[in-house]
């Protein structure tokens, strides 16, 4: 037993392999290199037969040697199996398109109402609802519209016809004139009557508008409705910016300025319009902000002591914002979108853009 | 309101460019909605004096005039207005230039002479109609000067979004200048006005007055004047007019319309003589007619306000005057009104006879009564300035007194409500910028402020916060983190139900889809719906949108043949509130959610069976468990009856209780919409219902240790049979050891049905023998025999 034998059979093994195409004669070739009587196999067993000298040289080159030619087979097995079949018969053109099945989509304004939820949830908030059908104090009279006066004119209503709902005000049943709700703002009574401030809720919800439609004007879209409510002193005008910004930061995900402007709605003292610093354009100047840098975004203010009255809290003990904005016309902004008709246009066309 | 940007400059010193003044507005007061020069179109129209007059050589009727228009320098015009004279100052336009109505001017000749200009009419001009003559302007016009600017037509229009609240003083040029004043740091001429008193004579000739319900005016006055002439205003007057968008008409109507834009205050004129004997201010007597200055013939009602003589309603009070008092060109005798009028009447005539008028606007917003002092004696002199006549009386009736509103005010309010606090000096400057009185009280961080009558919005402390705060600017307010208690969000809301409902019908592939609230008698008619059960609009936007929807199906049906312009197949939903009547004259919303399945056209599948499966796994998804499945019967509403078609509909189940309904919309709801039959399914749940039948309580089964035994069984029935009899069967029989049964293979011959099974027996404690098994498989085999009559064919 020599190195030179070792080699001999090596190379022996390694040139038959090579030229073997049939799982039979790979068989074979295993038997007669691999194989119990094969010289291999003789001189391993001969190897407590060597001198030491020779053990330490021998043996691990043996060992190797079968190692190698075991490995070798393993890869010729594999090769033949592969090429036993018909791999082009069996090709399936992944290219082509996969077997059908519809993917759902999420209105835009159902997206969007999400991610504001998530946000506004994120910071403690609860989420409520309220009837789209609304009686006229809820949606005027608590919300210190007075009757019969031009700030009523500031949302053109939808009146039902007939009769209306009868409520309970001040201990007296009364019937109200029912109105689709120009506004989420109802909300902000019917939350205070049920609880108990501190509290933080929004309200999103569909509104309506008796006007006529054209791209930029719809009679039904989507509003936010945002009301925070904390003994007076603990929730002031800086608390709303901080809370605005906050909000739209996370929403645009990056830092934007809040800019409030003086106003009046009926239901805050003192009330704002507010922009937001146009996120598009970084308030550099563009179309959508129209050269401004700043983007009309809602409505705010100081809940009005009246408002906190009509909900039964005293006056004076109570103080918070309240805020709402145009869902639709986030969407609009977010996906320049030009037509607010879309929205409630049920073309699927649009819907499955988002 | 349309303010002169001139006129605002004057009244308030500001010096402040019309852009400037813009922001500060925006930023402290008022959203100005736009900003923009006054279009006029007479820059080359100069003042000239007409230095020479000859007659033309070669025409009678023209005249050839030397003009100067400056310095050195002397036009030849050919003139052919009658009434040009030597020595007058005009108006002349040079060559190479367009007047307002688009006459080119050039350097021509006219009959052999050089014309180079021309002098203007009044109506070339765009200043009215008169076109007679040239317009012969004052002799102390200045020569050369620019006709529109020396006019004050050079002008710049504020257009600026006064909110109701500040309705009282701010649709005013003086009240806009008193503003002005205020955020430019000084309020100089506001704080305190010298009051003029009127000289009356010691007979007062001026109509008496009556006013029969005190609340109904607030205040009462009028001026007598005789004598007047009513001609054309003076240009300045009518320039200021044309500027803010008024059509001068002549010098006494031309004065009210001034005067109410500086002040506020709406004026009447009436013609004296046309007033038969004494003034009454009441309530209309129904179906009372009154003729407006427009012509327009008005039948009134006990709602709305006149001014009446002895005879009959004279003047809709507050909106606007009648035609038989009107002022016309023969007019010598005059009787000005300057009155305040209860706010809601003015805005409920207003409304109910669609008269938009500037007087309404400003009444319904509330006039301050103390107005009326300060603008008589300015009506009194410029209408005597103006058209000549004396001043023969007055009437000044006061049925409310003005109380003037106090309000305390700490400092420690300020900064609750802003967030920041403002010193006290700071903010008894802000107020008193704004007019308002402040005192301090022996408690030094509580202020004593006194509100003027033209403020009646500052009725609280919040009110004044308000003033301060945007008169220092919201931008001065830095935010700030509120500290709030940790605590859980306070009520369930519907909110989180309608996110469940629509992310899961998404992820079994519905598109979301809205639709209006609303529709039209012919969207009911189609679904075969009755109007009288639905509530209606009382004024709708079209036929369109009358009815609340009562059911979403409807609309989506609608939206489903649209879609069919640009798919073949599709599955939509929508979640929203609809309107119903339970109870007879109780409107009741809820909140549905429907879907709707369009098949592919010459598809093998049933669309109703794949809207089904759609629908099963999506309430399998929301947990909502044993759900069935049954056909239409005698049971069923009627709505249902209505949109499914009779043998391809199924009522909902969940625990035996209704939830909705699901099948193939029935071939006259297809006709009628349009669709094409055999390929349109809806399903529609009550929500709030459906939401009761959730199984969350949820508890783990050990897994099977042992294995199930399967094997197959095909029983044959008559055809009446259905899928859920035969497994309501094969579960009965093959009781607590069939663990599953799945409905695999459905076939259909003469008059016979069969059913295939995979059915897995088992047990939780053991392998089932082939005994035991054989036992339950009989059972099955015998009960479908003694139920339906049904077989097993091997």
């Amino acid at each position: 037993m020599n190195q030179a034998l070792i080699t001999t059979i090596e190379k022996q093994a390694l040139e038959t392999l090579v030229a073997i195409k049939d799982k039979e004669t790979l068989m074979r070739w295993e038997v007669q290199f691999l194989g119990r009587k094969s010289e291999l196999s003789s001189m391993l067993k001969d190897v407590k037969n060597l001198t030491p000298e020779q053990k330490r040289t021998l043996a691990p080159k043996l060992q190797g040697l079968r190692q190698k030619l075991v490995t070798e087979l393993t890869l010729k097995q594999v090769e033949i199996e592969n090429n036993a079949r018909d791999w082009e018969g069996e090709r399936v053109d992944v290219t082509a398109p996969g077997i059908a099945r519809p993917v759902g989509h999420l209105h835009p304004i159902t997206q969007l109402e999400n991610e504001v939820l998530e946000i506004f949830e994120a910071l403690g908030f609860a989420v409520a609802d309220g009837p789209e059908v609304e009686t006229e104090w809820y949606n005027f009279d608590a919300l210190n519209f007075p009757k019969d006066h031009p700030a009523r004119d500031m949302q053109d209503t939808f009146w039902l016809k007939g009769g209306g709902a009868k409520i309970k005000k001040n201990g007296k049943t009364e019937a109200e004139r029912l109105l689709m709700r120009t506004h989420t703002s109802p909300n902000q009574v019917r939350f205070m009557e049920k609880n108990k401030p501190p509290f933080r809720v929004i309200v999103p919800g569909r509104v309506f508008r008796n006007e006529a439609t054209d791209a930029s004007h719809e009679h039904t879209f989507h509003q936010f409705e945002c009301l925070m409510l904390d003994e007076t002193g603990k929730v002031n005008v800086a608390t709303f910016k901080y809370l605005a910004e906050t909000f739209f930061g996370t929403f645009f995900g990056k830092k934007v300025t809040i800019r409030l402007r003086p106003s009046f709605f009926p239901f805050t003292e003192p009330s704002f319009e507010f922009d937001i610093s146009c996120v598009l354009c970084d308030s550099a100047g563009c179309s959508t902000c129209k050269q401004t840098g700043w983007i009309e975004i809602g409505g705010a203010g100081m809940v009005h002591q009246n408002v906190l009255e009509a909900a039964g809290y005293p006056k004076g003990k109570y103080q918070g914002f309240a805020w709402g904005f145009g869902l639709t016309r986030l969407a609009m902004m977010k996906y320049k979108i030009t037509d607010i008709r879309q929205f409630m246009g049920g073309d699927l066309r649009f819907i499955r853009q988002f | 309101m349309r303010y002169s940007y001139n006129w605002l400059k004057e009244l308030s010193g500001t010096k402040k460019s019309p852009d400037q003044i813009a922001r500060l507005l925006m930023m402290h007061a008022f959203e100005v909605e736009e900003v923009l020069r006054y279009e006029h179109g007479l820059q080359d129209v100069v003042i000239g004096k007409v230095e020479g007059l000859e007659q033309h050589p070669n025409a009678d009727r023209l005249r050839v005039a030397q003009v100067r228009v400056g310095r050195g320098d002397v036009r030849q015009v050919v003139c052919g207005a009658p009434n040009i004279a030597l020595g007058q100052m005009v108006a002349v336009v040079l060559p190479g230039s367009t007047l307002p109505g688009g006459i080119e001017i050039s350097e021509v000749k006219l009959r052999d002479v050089l014309s180079s200009g021309m002098i203007c009419s009044a109506r070339e001009l765009g200043l009215g109609e008169n076109h007679d003559g040239i317009l012969v302007l004052p002799e102390d016009a200045p020569l050369g000067a620019y006709f529109a600017k020396y006019y004050g037509l050079d002008d710049t229009i504020l257009d600026i979004k006064i909110l109701p609240d500040r309705g009282g003083d701010a649709l005013s040029h003086e009240g806009m200048a008193r503003e002005i004043a205020a955020l430019d740091g000084y309020a100089p001429r506001f704080t305190e006005k010298p009051k003029k008193n009127l000289k009356i004579p010691a007979y007062n000739r001026a109509p008496k007055v009556v006013i029969a319900d005190k609340k109904i005016s607030a205040r009462y006055s009028g001026l007598c004047i005789k004598g007047v002439t009513v001609k054309e205003s003076p240009l300045w007057l009518q320039a200021r007019l044309l500027v803010l968008g008024y059509r001068p008409k002549n010098n006494i109507v031309d004065i009210t319309n001034y005067l109410m834009l500086l002040s506020g205050q709406p004026i009447h004129a009436f013609d004296a003589d046309k007033i038969n004997e004494g003034l009454s201010i009441r309530r209309a007597k129904k179906n009372e007619k009154l003729t407006l200055l427009t012509d327009e013939s008005i039948k009134l009602s006990a709602e709305d306000i006149v001014i009446a003589d002895s005879k009959k309603a004279l003047a809709l009070a507050g909106v606007m005057g009648g035609a038989s008092s009107a002022i016309t060109e023969e007019t010598e005798n005059i009787f000005v009104e300057i009155a305040v009028f209860e706010a809601s009447s003015i805005r409920k005539t207003k409304q109910k006879h669609g008269l938009m008028t500037d007087a309404a606007f400003r009444f319904e917003r509330g006039v301050d009564m103390e107005l009326a002092t300060e603008v008589l004696p300015l009506a009194s002199s410029l209408m005597i300035e103006l058209a000549g006549g004396k001043l023969f009386g007055l009437r000044d009736i006061r049925n409310a007194k003005h109380v003037p509103h106090k309000v305390l005010l700490s400092e420690e309010l300020v900064l609750a409500v802003l967030g920041v606090r403002v010193p006290l000096f700071e903010i008894v400057r802000l107020l008193a910028l704004l007019g308002l009185k402040v005192k301090k009280k022996a408690d030094k961080a509580v202020l004593e402020v006194t509100v003027p009558s033209r403020r009646p919005d500052l009725i609280d402390a919040w009110n004044l916060i308000e003033e301060i705060g945007r008169m220092r600017g919201y931008d001065k307010i830095t935010p700030s983190a509120p500290v709030l208690p940790l605590t859980l969000p306070h009520e369930e809301s519907g909110k989180k139900k309608e996110m469940l409902y629509k992310t899961k019908a998404v992820a079994f592939g519905f598109d979301e889809v809205m639709t209006y609230s609303f529709y039209g008698s012919k969207d009911i008619e189609a679904a075969l719906l009755t109007e009288g059960d639905h509530a209606e609009l009382e004024s709708p936007l079209s036929p369109e949108y009358t009815y609340l929807r009562a059911t979403l199906v409807p609309l989506l049906l609608r939206k489903a043949k649209e879609n069919l312009r640009n798919f073949d197949t599709f599955t939509f939903f929508e979640y929203g509130s609809t309107f119903a009547f339970p109870i007879k004259g109780a409107l009741k919303e809820l909140k549905e959610l429907a879907f709707v399945q369009v098949g592919k056209a010459k598809s093998e599948e049933q669309v109703v069976l794949s809207l089904k499966e759609n629908v099963r796994a999506y309430l399998a998804s929301l947990a909502i468990g044993e759900v069935t499945f049954s056909p239409l019967d005698e049971e069923t509403s009627q709505i249902v009856k209505t949109f499914l078609h009779p043998t391809r509909g199924a009522e909902i189940r969940v625990h035996g209780v209704t939830v909705g309904y699901l099948g193939e919309i029935h071939p006259r709801i297809a006709k009628n919409f349009g669709l094409p039959e055999n390929r349109v399914a809806v399903a529609s749940f009550d929500s709030e219902n459906l939401w009761h039948g959730r199984n969350t309580e949820k508890e783990f089964i050990p897994l099977q240790k042992f294995p199930y035994a399967t094997r197959d069984i095909t029983l044959w029935f008559p055809r009446t049979v259905m899928a859920s009899d035969a497994l309501e069967v094969v579960r009965t029989g093959g009781g607590e050891l069939l663990k599953e049964a799945e409905l695999f293979a459905i076939y259909e011959k003469e008059e016979e049905k069969s059913y295939s099974f995979h059915l897995a027996f088992g047990a939780t404690d053991r392998t089932l023998t082939t005994e035991e098994m054989d036992v339950s498989f009989d059972t099955i085999v015998s009960l479908a025999k003694e139920r339906f009559g049904g077989y097993i064919r091997y």
